[in-house]
């Protein structure tokens, strides 16, 4: 076994998961977050949990990834989320 | 043992430079460890700045890039020049970029100040000031590793807090105007004392024994020579790639937690100033690891000892999953800290063990790059992960697997119990050699420097 392969082994799987939940954040920008993979608290319409101080929305309630700044979803159509979409079979 | 000392000290010198170390080290750690506390800050709505989520995990992924690709250099720079000119350096850095942090408005210039210069100072504060270390303990350097990292601890532990009261007190720019002043005047002032090796000094590491390796200071020709066969030698080994993987997926698995923990305790109900307290149980807790772990590691060998601590800190995070009172996270943080501080602590020792007395900051350099990289994908896979699916207990899973990851690779490291490059200096041209090098107790100047290299050198 050549010295880096354990090295190469864990930078190819490291690269391989960025792709994969950077696809997936591009696809769930696209589907306006009707997510494939539900999770508490991350169905359309659930509400964050407020700001214990203000009673504002968390930080959750912020900009999604790859909103611009009239509010469209542009993440599918900048250059890096062609990129996840293009590199992540799965998505 | 009998050791000369220019001064009249009742101890080594050796101590007075962990001393040293000791403060610069704490202060170095005041930059990593307020990106925790600067979090709900920066992204609260109602508050200065109110960025989202996904910016500041960006910012904080660019500071962990920035660190990755510098610490190597910054290595390389140690193990050439030595350690004292860096940290005038240093100084000067850490006082202009903690000063211009002071005074960003816009995400642009949060990522310059903080996500570049203070990664650069961040990383020459780290990689070749640590690794200085081991040239000044030739013995119980163990023992002087876990004094510097429990400082560092201690230092986080005091930091984290402190500026989250300054922050509340006085403000953003006038908190890290104080942290640039004091911290930076303390560095700068700190390097007219200090000495990058004990022959700078004209002195022998603490603890030398007449069958050591000589000490030497060859002119920078022969420097370069000897560090490249050097590193040609290491790069063979496993331990030189699996170390870094390790230091990357150890930190992968910390690094999460230390930046999303207190965002998630908020969003549970609780506190600032209680999240905040996480951090502080987490780095206590932190210094028992960080101190006892290099001494096991000189003791009984650094690969088990490395793979405990790892297997701790990737276990404890399950309490996470409960946790949803104060005290379920005091009592996370205490866990969790003895683990992450015993993680990152054992690499120095470990070096020693694997590779000698050799020279030390370029491979740590390189360890440090692997640890800042586990920290800057950890972030920006735990922002992404976050955004998705809108929870931070995915994140805190990702955050086990990469702990418990870096455990099957540390199996798959060689022993510690032999040192694997003991004869890298028969690939040297023996004027190039420490015995050929070797002057002893001779200042500098009175030194005949030895025959200049051939113009081919060994290895090309």
């Amino acid at each position: 076994m050549p010295a880096p392969f354990i090295f190469l082994l864990v930078m190819g799987a490291t690269i391989m998961l960025i792709i994969f939940f950077g696809a997936w954040a591009v696809a769930t920008d696209i589907e306006g977050r009707e997510l494939t993979f539900g999770l508490t608290g991350s169905a359309p319409g659930d509400t964050p949990a407020p700001n214990d101080n203000t009673g504002a929305p968390a930080a959750f309630g912020a900009a999604p990834i790859g909103e611009t700044a009239n509010g469209s979803n542009g993440a599918a159509s900048t250059w890096w989320g062609r990129g996840f979409l293009k590199a992540c079979p799965l998505h | 043992m009998a050791q000369k000392t220019a001064l009249a000290l009742p101890f080594h010198p050796a101590w007075i430079i962990l001393s040293i170390l000791v403060v610069v080290q704490v202060i170095g750690q005041s930059i990593s460890m307020s990106a925790g506390i600067m979090v709900p800050l920066l992204s609260d709505q109602n508050g200065q700045f109110h960025w989202n989520i996904v910016t500041i995990s960006a910012a904080i992924s660019l500071y962990y890039l920035i660190g990755a690709l510098t610490s190597p250099i910054a290595g390389m720079l140690g193990d050439r020049f030595g350690a004292r000119p860096i940290m005038l350096g240093c100084g000067i850095l850490y006082l202009t970029s903690m000063f211009l942090v002071g005074i960003v408005t816009q995400p642009w210039q949060f990522f310059i100040a903080f996500g570049i210069l203070l990664a650069i100072t961040q990383a020459f504060t780290f990689v070749p000031l640590q690794a200085s270390i081991g040239g000044w303990f030739r013995r119980r350097l163990g023992l002087a590793t876990g004094i510097l990292q429990a400082a560092g601890g201690i230092g986080a532990a005091l930091l984290a807090p402190a500026v989250a009261a300054l922050l509340e007190a006085i403000g953003w720019r006038e908190t890290f105007w104080g942290i640039a002043f004091i911290g930076g005047g303390l560095i700068i002032i700190s390097s007219l004392f200090f000495r990058s090796k004990p022959a700078d000094a004209n002195l022998r590491p603490y603890g030398a024994r007449g069958d050591d390796p000589p000490e030497i200071s060859p002119p920078q020709e022969i420097l370069k020579l000897r560090l490249k066969i050097f590193g040609q030698h290491m790069r063979r080994t496993r331990a030189f790639w699996n170390l870094p993987t390790i230091h990357g997926l150890g930190c992968a698995g910390h690094g999460i937690v230390l930046i999303y923990v207190v965002e998630y305790a908020k969003e549970l109900g609780i506190g600032v100033t209680q999240g905040a307290f996480i951090l502080t149980c987490i780095s206590i807790f932190s210094i028992i690891g960080r101190f006892v772990v290099p001494i096991l590691a000189e003791r009984i060998g650094g690969k088990p000892v490395m793979m405990v601590a790892l297997f701790l800190q990737g276990i404890t995070v399950a309490v996470l999953f409960l946790a949803d009172t104060p005290w379920t996270f005091y009592l996370f943080g205490i866990m969790f800290g003895l683990g992450f501080g015993g993680e990152m602590s054992a690499y120095l020792v470990v070096n020693r063990q694997y590779f000698g007395a050799g020279p030390m900051a370029t491979l740590y350099g390189y360890e440090i790059m692997g640890a800042m990289m586990g920290h800057a994908i950890a972030t920006l896979i735990g922002g992404l992960v976050r955004e998705i699916t809108g929870s931070y207990l995915p994140v805190f899973a990702l955050s086990m697997g990469f702990s418990v990851t870096g455990v099957l690779v540390i199996l798959t490291l060689e022993s510690t119990k032999r040192v694997l490059i003991p004869d890298w200096e028969n690939s040297l041209p023996p004027h190039a050699r420490a015995q050929s090098l070797f002057r002893p107790h001779q200042p500098p100047e009175l030194r005949r420097d030895p025959p200049p290299l051939p113009d081919a050198t060994p290895g090309d």
